[in-house]
């Protein structure tokens, strides 16, 4: 990087060693030149004098013949010396500003201070590489937690949009591919305050080097890669890259589960998105035939899920030569004409997914599909998050956009880990389960944001409540959820996963008596989560949800207290 | 044959020798040339100076410093002078001359040390 700095001293050596030449020869001149001063004796003009005129005559200010009239001679080489200096200050200022306005030399520069800013931070924070579609929507969630990133993208365009778009503080950012290792270096992957590297450049190649160069250059870094195809997505596990998540296979697994396991779907969907869907709109499993519009990779994942699930399906594709090995019954055309979706038996359908990756077909197969079929469930893939009022107009029953799936799986990763092992396990729960669980997170937060987020029992996380089991008094989970200032009321918040060592417990009762390293997971109001703060930070806080009654806080007043209430037991 | 190479040593060694014959002469401010060897040694010195930017290598990074330091002495002498000569009522006494000469010694060690480096790395570059 730095050859860019030896390169500008190069460019500057000419109009520098130029300038030098000129001037001097000029300045010489007039030392050595005779003159005449005022009274008509001979005189030479000194190098303060000669050095201060050319410097005036160079520059073009010109204050005129000093310090007395020039004879003939001065004169004569004045006028050489005008033209020389003249031209020779202008071809090097030209030269020394053209080489200031290089665009590599003002790349060096932002580099640099990008540098030393990450080098500066004292948070913890995440590299982000790729800002698109899913790198924004994560970097403006994560934002909103309060979790510090860097973010790398090599398309200027989208590093202005970083820039402009409000985010509550100021994230370090640098236009630049991410795939080469200085850059990665550069934006603090070694760096001791760096927790991951988050790949998400729509190159597959890119990705990998990425992960690659993390896993080498630092190898505790977690690193978490977005993949579009399965070998890539085999060779990035093989060397160690702690979660991959292909947009497709996600959004099949997604996609399926809604069809299949609809109230399971909505859980997940409200623990993970900041914007979740009704409960009413939450409906029994649609079992029937599917039509699948767009066979292509998305096409094919969810085609062989609804397979494996005995749901029969329909492929539309316009190419389906390229197919016929495929198993399954497939029509040509693009379905977004009426005759290819009569073609494919509409009327009988259950639903239809458009999931070509072009907005404008995918809306004209759902509403030619309505038209035909009005009772038809419609399920949009959404390629562009711009095009979010039309699917909004055109009333589709379940619109998904790939980068903002993969978006929220990624922030829940790195805000609760714990999130994710409680969706693991809400695969063995039942679905009535799962819609009991949903009326009750219904009734904490209605339509507002279903907040989650876990505790760790220890000395840093939770000072007071770490002091109350250390001293062995008893801390249940509802002492956690009472209000901090009326401990009869409880907190809009419920408890998840309880996880003790190797031991998960799902849904722990509120009497569960808790220890020191405890993990707990709560969902719940926005607002319950910082009241809860309070309880497990502030001793007093604390010994007023256990006792019922605040306690001293000074030790002049402990002392006292404790002397009466000796008199009071021993009298 | 490199012709950067031939410039350059070229400025290098007349700004050693420029500067020698301004130290061993005595200083006059009646004597106008004696100045002009000052200015002379500055500008050789200068132009030194500017050929090494841009130099990755090692020798040239110590050259670009030992030029520097003799530019520094040099104009340091020269603005003694010009202050002396000009700025105050006295002239160019004993003590300022001294100063000036003294000044002019440590720019030619830096020059000396240039030049040794100059042969160093002329004498390892076996072509």
């Amino acid at each position: 990087m730095n050859y860019v700095a030896y390169l500008v001293l190069r460019r500057l050596r000419a109009p520098l060693i130029a300038l030098i030449v000129v001037w001097s020869l000029a300045v010489l001149g007039y030392v050595l030149i005779p003159g005449v001063d005022g009274n008509g004796n001979p005189y030479r003009m000194d190098f303060l004098h000669a050095f201060y005129f050319v410097s005036y005559m160079g520059s073009t200010i010109g204050f005129g013949e000093i310090p007395y009239a020039f004879t003939p001679l001065q004169r004569y080489w004045t006028l050489f010396c005008i033209y020389a200096t003249v031209v020779c200050w202008f071809y090097s200022i030209g030269a020394v500003v053209t080489t200031f306005r290089d665009p590599n030399f003002l790349n060096l520069v932002r580099r640099t201070r990008f540098h030393y800013r990450v080098l500066k931070m004292r948070e913890p924070f995440y590299l982000v590489c790729g800002y698109g579609a899913t790198g924004s929507a994560l970097v403006t969630d994560l934002a909103l937690h309060g979790v510090q990133m860097v973010v790398v993208d090599i398309d200027s365009i989208r590093i202005d949009a970083l820039e402009l778009d409000n985010h509550p503080f100021d994230i370090p950012r640098l236009c630049a591919d991410a795939g080469d290792p200085e850059v990665l270096q550069d934006a603090g992957v070694q760096h001791a305050m760096c927790r991951g590297v988050l790949c998400l450049t729509n190159n597959d190649q890119v990705n990998l080097y990425v992960a690659i160069a993390s896993k080498l250059l630092a190898p505790e870094r977690v690193v978490i890669s977005r993949v579009s195809s399965r070998e890539t997505a085999a060779n990035m596990v093989s060397f160690g890259t702690d979660h991959v998540i292909d947009p497709f296979e996600t959004f099949a697994d997604y996609l399926t589960q809604a069809i299949l396991l609809p109230f399971h779907q909505m859980v997940y969907h409200w623990l993970i998105s900041p914007h979740h869907r009704p409960i009413e709109t939450a409906r029994k499993a649609w079992h029937g035939r599917w039509i699948i519009c767009g066979y292509g990779r998305l096409g094919r994942a969810l085609q062989l899920r609804l397979e494996a699930n005995g749901l029969p399906s329909v492929v539309i594709d316009p190419n389906p030569t390229e197919r016929e090995h495929e198993e399954c019954r497939i029509v040509e055309g693009r379905g977004t004409e009426a005759v290819t979706l009569l073609e494919a038996d509409i009327r009988h359908a259950v639903g239809i997914v458009a999931g070509t990756p072009d907005d404008a077909s995918n809306l004209s197969i759902l509403m030619t599909a309505r038209e035909l079929n009005p009772g038809v469930v419609t399920v949009a893939r959404q390629n562009r998050p711009t095009n979010d009022p039309l699917f909004r107009a055109a009333r589709v029953d379940f619109t998904m956009d790939p980068s903002l799936i993969i978006a929220q799986r990624m922030s829940a990763l790195i805000k609760s880990p714990m999130l994710i092992e409680f969706l693991e396990g809400l695969n063995r729960q039942s679905e009535d389960w799962c819609e009991n669980l949903l009326k009750s997170f219904n009734e904490m937060v209605h339509e507002n944001r279903l907040e989650n987020w876990s505790v760790r029992l220890s000395k840093q996380e939770t000072p007071a409540v770490y002091e109350c089991l250390r001293h062995g008094d008893a801390v249940t989970l509802q002492t956690l959820l009472a209000h901090p200032l009326e401990r009869d009321v409880q907190l809009r918040a419920l408890p998840l996963l309880l996880q003790r060592g190797d031991e998960q417990h799902f849904m722990p009762a509120q009497e569960q008596l808790l220890r020191i390293d405890d993990r707990i997971l709560f969902a719940g109001q926005v607002r319950a989560q910082s009241s809860m703060a309070w309880t497990l930070n502030n001793e007093n806080v604390l010994r007023y949800v256990v006792t019922g009654h605040e306690g001293a806080s000074g030790l002049l007043w402990k002392r006292f207290l404790r002397q009466s209430q000796g008199e009071r037991s021993g009298g | 044959m490199n012709t950067e190479k031939v410039v350059f040593a070229f400025f290098i060694l007349l700004a050693a020798t420029l500067n020698f014959g301004f130290f061993i002469g005595t200083v006059h401010a009646t004597a106008h040339f004696n100045a002009i060897e000052l200015f002379a040694a500055l500008v050789i010195s200068l132009i030194a100076t500017v050929m090494k930017f841009g130099d990755r290598t090692h020798m040239g990074a110590v050259l670009l410093a030992t030029s520097l330091v003799a530019d520094l002495q040099l104009i340091a002498a020269a603005l003694v002078w010009g202050y002396a000569a000009t700025g105050t009522d006295t002239g160019l006494t004993n003590a300022v001359a001294a100063s000036i000469m003294s000044l002019s010694g440590g720019a030619l060690l830096a020059n000396i040390t240039s030049v040794v480096l100059l042969v160093i790395e002329t004498v390892m570059v076996r072509r």
